[in-house]
């Protein structure tokens, strides 16, 4: 009914950054059309040069990407997105500083989007006091819990000692999310998102330039095809050190078609893609990992499937 | 026939009043001293039945005039009847009652123009339905008083299986013999599922293909993977989102038969109390193009206030925490009927949806199963704190949505940072204060918040309450007698259309507190009747700063006036139920008169 529109939520409390992620979103989509829900149009800081257009509850920027306000409810703001699905390759939704991201969520699955993924910004000089706060303590530490990646911003605010006991603290409230430490919300889109659609490129790991002290990019690759067995290992074969992986897979059950695999910390999908038509019948996945995990968690996963990597 | 107020019209022939001079008739402490320009007089006399005043001087009267859609006079029959010209009508009572009209202190108007395009599908006491063999009937009538034709939706509201004798859930098969060629939708009590017949099904879409998605419900046929009728959640939501809205016209046409909700039950003060934008444009529309007769009053949502700001200042780029000086001039005044009183700021959900904010878990889990759970606020308490002092600072009237003791903590806290004080007269009404805090109310008479209660909810969710809250916090949801006793203004609401709209079923629910199980839910907060009824009209007049125009029958205030069947006052508890409205009038014109059974 709504095509293959994934979606994405964005949570933490006020002051996590989420609003400057959504502007730096929108002023790199890179060519990827983004629908955007935000419970605000007046926090939402585009360049005026970006915005071609200005109408009531939506601001349309001149790059195909679309800013809409949840201020009529969730289903209104849906409803005039999908009434266009066509026109955009993701959705991203921009949870309250107070909401339950998993709810969001859900609220998107109702109109059976794919979701791409629950990303969930912590003020790192904040969030301790957040999380002890009699009003929200609880709602902050859900938000956590609820996170398929965790993006500890604003890292620049605190001294290494503090980030280190953080980072313990962090793991300790949502084991096994992976984690990802920035400052004024800069992660690069890639780790951000999966496939926004078909129609966009599939980038090759040379051409993913982003802070290479942070972040480290491989390839995975399988000259033969895999059962969703060993997929399914391998999904659960990469630990917190990795942050996403995305790529098609060679399904020996479905041999003619592709099958797009998305995964984000824990959560992952595979879906029936086109028909390889004349590419390369082969599996292949980029994985985008902590610069620190070194290549073993790479490693362990490719090893449980005879899978290549290089590091790129 | 029987119903009918006698209306003897006294021709005057001879000249029996002096009116060349001014009269001036000495009447009791309530209406002190009338003194009538010359040539004016009382355009009609009520008199002979039970006159309730309102007032706590002076309970009642013999008499009352009024002249000009203005009270001119209350007192005794001989003074009363001083203002009387040979013009004037003099009407007996004939042992009703007649008192000021009800002030809807908190509900839904723009609920309103939906709800009479709908049909009332729902169980006693709400509505008529009681077994699967009403429905039929019902929404027939409906489409001959809707004029329907084929192919339109119709739609009913309240449907809940709970209601009916049979205990299962209506079927598709079971409305299809009647409505064929109409997609039929009867939306559950909770809005969160309905009843469909098989064309909604096939306008919508669902048929034996159709998967059931994630968290929701699509009841089958047995045997098969056909729709049987009822689905709920996720299956319901999405089509419910993308039904079909009326055009502006119908919307305005409605207006009428969305203002007889409130004229028949006696209520001439409707309330409006979470405004969108676009429906205040609506309303705007309406009042201006004439069509209103009661009066609106309308609460803003404080995220959308920019937006009415910038019809007072164009240039006005900023949100709800940079109001420019002009934004208190949008408020307090009519036009057409229609006023915009203060700001409105929800800041927690509901009790029985279990989305308030507690302090303390509840007893059961959350709505999405959660243990230890105590809802959430709606907003960060930076967030409310620095909205409202905006508000406050610019002397704007608050008005929270606050169920929670929690959520009514954040709204104390962000009136103390803002400096409020009782002494500053700002009448900030806490709406619902459903689930207060002993320790609460010694701090809204410190800061001057005036609670709107909710005392229906003793009745139509006692039960949920006592388990989700357990007996102790339950027996304290609108605290009425406690608040009173606390010196606080207290008004008591339907919330319309969450609860219908009968003020004499708010009377009964503040006076016994009895659930539907007939369990008193609070017996320590119950209330004697004088104060309920002063909780539906002087004091919900107060609350809007209109005590100097409505709610009492004192002269110099408006004629809005509601004539009963029998008293409030003394009719047996159990029959203020069953009191009937005979008229309604609105600045002393007839706006509701009961035809005869």
């Amino acid at each position: 009914m709504t095509g293959h529109l994934p979606f994405t939520v964005i949570g933490g409390y006020l002051g996590a950054g989420k609003t400057t992620l959504l502007n730096q979103i929108l002023t790199q989509a890179a060519g990827r059309r983004m629908a955007v829900l935000v419970n605000d149009f007046g926090s939402v800081n585009i360049d005026a040069s970006l915005i071609r257009d200005h109408d009531g509850d939506t601001i349309a920027l001149t790059d195909g990407c679309l800013c809409c306000s949840l201020v009529n409810g969730f289903a209104a703001a849906i409803a005039s997105i999908l009434a266009r699905a066509g026109d955009f390759d993701h959705v991203i939704i921009e949870a309250s500083g107070v909401a339950d991201p998993a709810k969001i969520a859900q609220y998107g699955q109702m109109y059976e989007l794919p979701l791409d993924g629950i990303l969930v910004l912590v003020d790192a000089e904040q969030i301790r006091t957040q999380a002890t706060d009699g009003y929200v303590g609880d709602t902050v530490l859900r938000q956590l819990a609820q996170a398929d990646l965790l993006i500890v911003n604003k890292t620049d605010l605190v001294t290494t000692s503090d980030l280190s006991e953080l980072r313990g603290w962090v793991s300790g409230q949502a084991p096994g999310t992976p984690v990802i430490e920035a400052r004024h919300s800069d992660v690069p889109l890639e780790v951000l998102f999966g496939y926004a659609h078909e129609r966009v490129a599939f980038r090759p790991a040379a051409a993913f330039p982003p802070h290479p002290e942070a972040f480290r990019t491989w390839t995975l690759e399988w000259e033969r095809p895999l059962s969703l067995e060993e997929v399914e290992r391998l999904a659960s074969g990469f630990g917190e050190g990795v942050y996403r992986v995305k790529g098609f897979v060679a399904l020996e059950s479905d041999p003619d078609r592709r099958q797009v695999y998305q995964q984000v910390g824990a959560r992952w999908t595979l879906e029936p893609g086109e028909s390889w038509g004349t590419s390369d019948r082969r599996t292949k996945l980029i994985v985008i990992g902590r610069a620190e995990a070194g290549p073993d968690p790479v490693d362990a996963a490719a090893a449980m499937t005879g899978g290549q990597h290089d590091l790129a | 026939m029987t119903d009918a107020i006698d209306r003897r019209r006294f021709i005057k022939t001879g000249v029996t009043t002096a009116l060349g001079a001014a009269v001036t008739s000495q009447l009791p402490a309530c209406s002190g001293t009338v003194t009538l320009p010359s040539g004016t007089g009382a355009e009609r006399v009520y008199h002979g039945g039970n006159i309730v005043t309102m007032d706590d001087g002076h309970r009642h009267v013999e008499a009352v005039a009024i002249a000009g859609g203005k009270i001119l006079a209350a007192g005794s029959l001989d003074e009363v009847m001083q203002t009387r010209t040979g013009a004037t009508e003099v009407i007996d009572l004939r042992g009703k009652t007649l008192m000021p009209s009800f002030i809807d202190s908190h509900g839904h108007f723009m609920n309103a123009p939906q709800i009479v395009r709908w049909a009332n599908v729902s169980g006693p006491p709400v509505g008529p339905v009681t077994r699967i063999a009403d429905f039929v009937p019902i929404l027939q009538a409906h489409v001959k008083q809707q004029g329907l034709k084929r192919g339109d939706w119709i739609i009913g509201y309240g449907y809940d299986r709970s209601n009916l004798a049979e205990g299962r859930e209506l079927l598709a098969s079971e409305l299809d013999p009647a409505f064929p060629d109409n997609p039929v939708m009867l939306i559950h009590s909770s809005n969160h599922g309905a009843v469909l017949n098989s064309a909604a099904f096939a306008k919508v879409g669902y048929s034996e293909q159709t998967k059931t998605p994630p968290g929701g419900v699509i009841n089958r046929v047995p045997g098969t993977q056909k729709p049987a009728g009822f689905i709920m959640e996720t299956a319901f939501l999405p089509i419910f989102a993308n039904m079909p809205q009326p055009s502006e016209t119908e919307l305005l046409d409605t207006l009428d038969a969305a203002q007889q909700i409130y004229a028949r039950a006696g209520v001439t003060t409707c309330s409006e109390g979470a405004t969108h934008a676009k429906d205040l444009k609506f309303l705007r529309k309406g009042a201006d193009e004439g069509r209103l007769y009661l009066d609106i009053v309308s609460l803003p949502l404080i995220l959308e206030v920019p937006a009415l700001i910038r019809e007072y200042a164009p240039d006005f780029k900023g949100g709800p925490m940079d109001l420019p000086d002009e934004a208190p001039k949008a408020f307090g005044s009519y036009r057409n009927r229609l006023k915009l009183q203060g700001v409105k700021a929800p800041t927690d959900g509901s009790p029985q949806g279990k989305t308030a904010f507690w302090t303390q878990p509840l007893l059961t889990p959350g709505p999405g199963g959660e243990t230890n759970w105590r809802g959430q606020p709606l907003f960060p308490p930076e967030v409310v704190n620095k909205a409202l002092k905006a508000v406050f600072d610019k002397g704007i009237q608050v008005f929270t949505h606050a169920n929670g003791d929690a959520a009514i903590d954040m709204i104390i806290d962000a009136a103390r940072l803002a400096g409020v004080r009782a002494d500053q007269d700002r009448r900030t009404v806490i709406i619902h204060s459903q689930c207060m805090r002993p320790d609460q109310l010694p701090k809204y008479a410190e800061l001057g918040f005036s609670p709107s209660f909710f005392t229906m909810h003793t009745f139509f969710w006692g039960e949920e309450h006592t388990a989700n809250l357990g007996p102790e916090r339950a027996a304290f949801i609108s605290p009425m007698k406690s608040a009173i006793a606390q010196g606080l203004v207290c008004s008591n609401h339907t919330d319309f259309s969450v609860c219908p709209m009968d003020p004499m079923r708010v009377m009964w629910s503040a006076v016994t507190r009895r659930s539907r199980a007939g369990t008193v839910i609070g017996p320590d907060e119950r209330i004697d009747r004088w104060e309920s009824l002063k909780a539906l009209t002087i004091n919900a007049a107060w609350q809007i700063r209109e005590e100097d125009r409505k709610g009492t029958l004192t002269p110099g205030k408006l004629a809005d006036l509601v004539i009963l069947d029998s008293d409030p006052l003394t009719v047996e508890t159990d029959k203020i139920l069953d009191i009937q409205v005979v008229e309604t009038l609105k600045e002393g014109k007839s706006v509701y008169r009961r035809t005869a059974a």
